[in-house]
C-alpha cells in the first residue's frame, strides 16, 4: 500500500515538471502559413521597409484540393516590425523555414542590403539558405507577385530557375549566406543573380547578376559577362558559347562547355603586380548552324583559334569593365593575393593602393573540342 | 459431498459398501451407468461395471468387457485367483491396471476408464476404455503457411502428444505430468529432449508448475501467465504455437514445451525476442528469401510501433523537418480538419482495433459488413468531410497491417501509444525517450534465466545466423548455445552442400 502510494507520488512529480515546465512547442501544421518566399522594397518618401511574403494556401475542391498562394505584405521601420504586421494581416503565425528565396529591389540594394538581410541570417526560424536575388527596374514585389497561372507558387518555380542555373552559367548560384560570407571577407565584392519581370505577363528572366561593393549595389552584368566571370572564378559547371559566322563561312557554332579548370597565377615583378589565367575548358560541339564541315582537320583548328580568341577578348573585356566602370573585385584576385603572396599584399596595403585596380592580366585559353554529338558531318542539302 | 478429495476413504472387501462409497460421491449424477454382472456362464462372483456414458467407449465395454465375462468358463477358481484370471485370461483390452486408491478410481471414471468391481476385493481393475469424441487434425487457422507440414494440435493431448512423438521418433524425447487445477484437474506435460535440454531449467519449469493454486486451468493461457517471466511487460517471455513442426523445431534447440489437456495450443520455453520474428516456414523456404521476409518484419516491427509517434511528432513539433512538397501536401490535407493531430492519431488507432476486435468476434457471414463499413465509411468518407486528414488514414492503415505481420502476437499496441502519448508532448524527444525505456526493459527481462534480447546486439557470425537473417541449414552448426550445452548440431566436416564442395 505504502509503496503503491509512493509511486504514484513520484508519476505525479515527474509528470508536472515534463507536462508543465518542459518545451512545450506543440503547434498545428494548419494554424500556420507557410513562407514561400518574401520581396523587400523600400518607400522612398517614407523612408519604410515593405516586406511582401507569399504564402502557400490550399482550396479543396471535393476530394482534392488545388494549392496555390496568396500575397500579403507590410509597412514597417524595420523588418521584423514589416514581418509582425503581415501577421496581425494573415491571423496566423508565419512558418519561415520553408522560404526559398529573399527578393530584393534595387532601391534598397543601392542604399545597402544588412539592414535587410541582417534579421534573415540571425532569426533562428529563417534559413539562410535562402536565393538571393536583386532586381532591376521592377519594384522587389512585382516580381515575387508575377503569376502566368492562378495556382502557381512564385517562390518556388523562382527556386526551380536558380537550381537550374548551372545549366546555362549565366547567373550565380547566390545563397543568403555565401553573400554574407563574401562581403566579410577584406576588399571582395559579391555578385548576386538579378531578374527583371519579362516582356509577357507572368515571366521572370534572370538577366545576369548585380555587383556589390561591401553591401551597396553598383551595377549589373549581363548573362554573357556573367558566364566569363564564373569561368574565371573556376565555378562553372556547365555552358554554352556561341560562335556566329565562323571563319567567314556563314556557318554558326555552338559549343556546350561541360568541364572547366581556370588556373590563376599571381606575379610580382619590379613593383608591379600581373595575374596569369590559364583557362582549360573542355567542350563539344553541339549545334553546326550551316554548312561547313568543322571536323576536317583544317576547319577544326580555325574553328578552335576562333573560339580561344572570343574567350579570350570576352575574359579582358570583363576585366577591364570591373576595373574601370566598377572598381569592384568580384573576381577575387585580391583575396587571391592575400592568400599566395602575403607580402605584396601588404605592401599595395600601406602605400594605400588596390591590388585589383592596378593588376595587368594575361589570358590563356586552351579550349579542347572533345566530340561533336551523334553526327561529325553537317546536315547537307541534297542538289 | 463438496470436496473433491478422496484419499482418506479407503476400499472394503464387500463389493456392496463399495458400490455404496462411489454411489455416494456421484450421488445425483444420472450419467453413471452401473452394470452389475456374474463371472461365468456358471453363476458365479458377482461383479460391478462402472462407467460414464458418453466418455467411454461402450463398444469395447460390450465386446471387449461384458462379453468375455459372461461367456468364460471359469468352472472352478479358488475365488482369490479370481481377479489376476480375470486380467490375463478374459478381458480383451489392452491397458488394465490393478487400484486401491479411491482418488484415482474417481478420477478414472470420470477420464473414461471403466472400472470393475469384485465381490470380495478390496481392489478393482481399471480398463481404459477412453471414447470421447475429439476433433480431428486440421490446419491451424491463426498459422496458416504455403510450404510445410499442415498438421495442427488438437484439444485432446494424447493426440497432441502422438503428433510430436512422430516428428521426434527418439527415445530421448520426455514428457512430464502433472496435474493442475484443484477443480478441473487438468493434466500438463512438459516435453522436452534429455540430452539436449538444460537441466536446471527443467527443475526451475517442475517448480513454477507446482507452485500453481488454481481451481482451473481451461487454456495453456492460464499457465503461460502464472508462470512467466515479467508478468506485467507486453512482451512474451513465453510464446506459443499450433504446429507440432514449431514445437519440434523448438524442443530441438533444447527448449522446453508445456501441453495442456484441452488446449491445442502448445507453449515453448525459454523464449527469446528474435522469436517474435521467426515462422516456421522461413526454415523451409529458401534461406535468401527467408532472410528478405524476416528483414521485412523488423522493419515491420519498428513501422508498427513509431510511425504515428513519429508523425506526430515532425507534424505538430520539426515542420522544419518536412520538404517542401510534402508539407504542402500535408499542409493541405490537414486544412479544415477540426481536431488536433494527437487526438486524429489516437482515434484512428482506437477505431483500427475496435475493427479488427470485431472482426475477430463478429460470425463469419457478418464479418464482410464489418471490412465494408470500416474501409468505406471511415476511411472514405471520413477524410471526405473532413474529420481527418488522409495522411492520418494512410499511416493508421500502415501501422495496422504492419503490426499484423509478425509471426507472434506481441504488445505492440501498447508501445504504439506509449510512444504517441509521449511524441505528443515533447516531440521526436519524448519518442526517443520512449525508445531509450522500451530498450533498457527490454535488456532487462529474463525468460527462465535467459536474458530476453540475448543475439539481438551482437554481430558474431554464428549469433545472427538465425536473427535478422535465416542462414542457411549446412552454415548452422551449432545449436544456439543459450539453450543447450549439447550445441553440436552438425559435424563441422559433413556440413555444406557436400556433393558441390568436392
Amino acid at each position: 500500500m505504502k509503496k503503491s502510494k509512493l509511486v504514484i507520488l513520484i508519476f505525479i512529480i515527474a509528470m508536472c515538471p515534463i507536462t508543465l515546465c518542459g518545451c512545450w512547442n506543440y503547434k498545428e501544421i494548419d494554424s500556420m502559413a507557410i513562407v514561400a518566399g518574401m520581396a523587400i522594397d523600400k518607400d522612398i518618401i517614407t523612408n519604410k521597409y515593405t516586406i511582401t511574403v507569399e504564402i502557400i494556401t490550399s482550396q479543396s475542391q471535393g476530394s482534392s484540393s488545388i494549392i496555390s498562394s496568396e500575397f500579403y505584405s507590410s509597412e514597417g521601420d524595420s523588418i521584423l516590425s514589416a514581418e509582425r504586421a503581415v501577421v496581425g494581416k494573415t491571423g496566423i503565425p508565419l512558418l519561415w523555414y520553408e522560404a526559398k528565396v529573399a527578393i530584393i529591389s534595387e532601391s534598397v540594394a543601392r542604399d545597402g542590403v544588412i539592414p535587410v538581410i541582417d534579421w534573415s541570417n540571425r532569426d533562428s526560424d529563417l534559413r539562410a539558405d535562402m536565393w538571393m536575388i536583386i532586381t532591376k527596374g521592377n519594384s522587389a514585389a512585382e516580381v515575387l507577385k508575377n503569376k502566368f497561372k492562378p495556382d502557381q507558387i512564385v517562390s518556388l518555380h523562382l527556386n526551380d530557375t536558380m537550381n537550374r542555373g548551372k545549366l546555362l552559367s549565366k547567373f550565380p548560384e547566390s545563397k543568403l549566406w555565401s553573400f554574407i560570407d563574401g562581403i566579410a571577407s577584406e576588399g571582395k565584392s559579391e555578385a548576386v543573380a538579378a531578374v527583371k519581370n519579362g516582356p509577357s505577363n507572368g515571366t521572370i528572366d534572370h538577366i545576369g547578376c548585380a555587383i556589390f561593393k561591401s553591401d551597396k549595389l553598383v551595377g549589373y552584368l549581363n548573362g554573357d559577362e556573367t558566364l566569363y566571370m564564373l569561368m574565371i572564378k573556376n565555378k562553372i559547371k556547365e555552358g554554352v558559347i556561341t560562335l556566329k559566322n565562323v571563319s567567314n563561312s556563314d556557318t554558326s557554332i555552338t559549343l556546350e562547355i561541360f568541364e572547366n579548370r581556370t588556373k590563376l597565377t599571381p606575379l610580382y615583378n619590379n613593383g608591379k603586380v600581373s595575374l596569369i589565367i590559364d583557362i582549360y575548358p573542355v567542350s563539344i560541339i553541339s549545334e553546326v548552324g550551316g554548312s561547313k564541315d568543322f571536323m576536317k582537320e583544317e576547319n577544326l583548328e580555325i574553328l578552335q583559334s576562333e573560339a580561344e580568341k572570343k574567350i579570350k577578348t570576352q575574359v579582358q573585356y570583363l576585366i577591364s569593365k570591373l576595373q574601370k566602370d566598377y572598381d569592384c573585385d568580384v573576381l577575387g584576385f585580391g583575396e587571391l593575393f592575400e592568400k599566395e603572396r602575403p607580402k605584396v599584399s601588404e605592401n599595395f596595403k600601406k602605400n594605400g593602393e588596390d591590388i585589383f585596380t592596378s593588376l595587368t592580366t594575361e589570358v590563356n585559353v586552351h579550349l579542347q573540342i572533345r566530340a561533336s554529338g551523334k553526327t561529325i558531318k553537317p546536315i547537307v542539302i541534297g542538289k | 459431498m463438496s470436496t473433491n478429495d478422496f484419499s482418506n476413504i479407503k476400499l472394503v472387501s464387500s463389493l456392496n459398501e463399495n458400490i455404496n462409497i462411489i454411489k455416494n460421491i456421484f450421488i445425483n449424477d444420472t450419467t453413471i451407468i452401473y452394470r452389475e454382472l456374474s463371472v461365468g456362464k456358471l453363476a458365479g462372483t458377482m461383479c460391478m461395471l462402472i462407467y460414464i456414458d458418453g466418455m467411454a467407449n461402450s463398444q469395447i465395454i460390450n465386446e471387449n468387457i461384458i462379453k468375455p465375462i459372461l461367456l468364460s468358463e471359469i468352472s472352478y477358481v479358488n475365488h482369490s485367483e479370481i481377479m489376476d484370471i480375470l486380467m490375463q485370461k478374459v478381458l480383451l483390452t489392452g491397458d488394465n491396471r490393478r487400484l486401491t486408491n479411491v482418488d484415482d478410481i474417481i478420477n478414472g471414471i470420470i477420464y473414461g476408464k471403466t472400472i470393475l468391481f469384485i465381490d470380495g476385493f478390496a481392489e478393482i481393475i481399471s480398463i481404459n476404455t477412453i471414447g470421447w469424441v475429439t476433433r480431428s487434425i486440421s490446419e491451424p487457422q491463426s498459422e496458416t503457411i504455403v510450404r510445410g507440414p499442415r498438421e495442427g494440435f488438437t484439444e485432446s493431448m494424447n493426440v497432441n502428444l502422438s503428433l510430436l512423438r512422430r516428428r521426434l521418433v527418439n527415445p530421448n524425447l520426455k514428457s512430464k505430468f502433472i496435474k493442475i487445477g484443484k477443480q478441473t484437474k487438468t493434466q500438463v506435460c512438459v516435453c522436452y529432449i534429455e540430452g539436449i535440454a538444460k537441466e536446471p531449467i527443467l527443475e526451475e519449469l517442475m517448480k513454477r508448475l507446482n507452485n500453481i493454486h488454481i481451481d482451473g486451468i481451461l487454456d495453456s493461457g492460464y499457465i503461460e501467465e502464472m508462470i512467466k517471466d515479467a508478468p506485467y511487460s507486453p512482451f512474451r517471455t513465453i510464446i506459443n504455437t499450433e504446429r507440432p513442426d514449431v514445437v519440434a523445431g523448438k524442443l530441438l534447440e533444447g527448449r522446453f514445451a508445456v501441453m495442456c489437456d484441452g488446449s491445442p495450443v502448445i507453449l515453448t520455453l525459454p523464449s527469446i525476442f528474435v522469436e517474435v520474428f521467426q515462422s516456421n516456414e522461413d526454415y523451409y523456404d529458401n534461406f535468401l528469401y527467408s532472410s528478405f521476409v524476416r528483414f521485412l518484419r523488423w522493419l515491420c516491427f519498428f513501422l508498427g510501433t513509431s510511425v504515428p509517434a513519429i508523425y506526430v511528432a515532425i507534424v505538430t513539433f520539426h515542420q522544419e523537418l518536412i520538404p517542401t512538397t510534402l508539407l504542402i501536401s500535408i499542409y493541405s490535407a490537414r486544412k479544415g480538419v477540426p481536431f488536433p493531430t494527437i487526438v486524429e492519431a489516437m482515434g484512428m488507432i482506437f477505431i483500427f482495433e475496435i475493427l479488427k476486435e470485431a472482426g475477430l468476434r463478429m460470425p463469419k457471414p457478418v464479418g464482410q459488413a464489418i471490412s465494408i463499413v470500416g474501409a468505406l465509411v471511415l476511411g472514405d468518407a471520413a477524410v471526405n468531410a473532413k474529420l481527418v486528414s488522409a495522411p492520418m488514414v494512410i499511416i493508421t492503415a500502415l501501422t495496422g497491417i504492419a503490426s499484423l505481420m509478425l509471426p507472434q502476437v506481441l504488445g505492440i499496441v501498447e508501445i504504439r501509444i506509449i510512444f504517441l502519448i509521449l511524441s505528443s508532448f515533447l516531440g521526436l524527444y519524448g519518442y526517443i525517450f520512449g525508445v531509450m525505456g522500451l530498450v533498457l526493459h527490454m535488456m532487462s527481462i529474463r525468460s527462465f534465466g535467459i536474458p530476453y534480447m540475448i543475439n539481438v546486439p551482437s554481430f558474431s557470425t554464428q549469433d545472427i545466423k538465425d536473427t535478422v537473417i535465416r542462414a542457411p541449414w549446412w552454415y548452422m552448426y551449432l545449436r544456439p548455445k543459450m539453450f543447450t550445452k549439447n550445441t553440436k548440431r552438425i559435424k563441422k566436416d559433413e556440413r555444406g552442400p557436400s556433393n558441390e564442395k568436392k
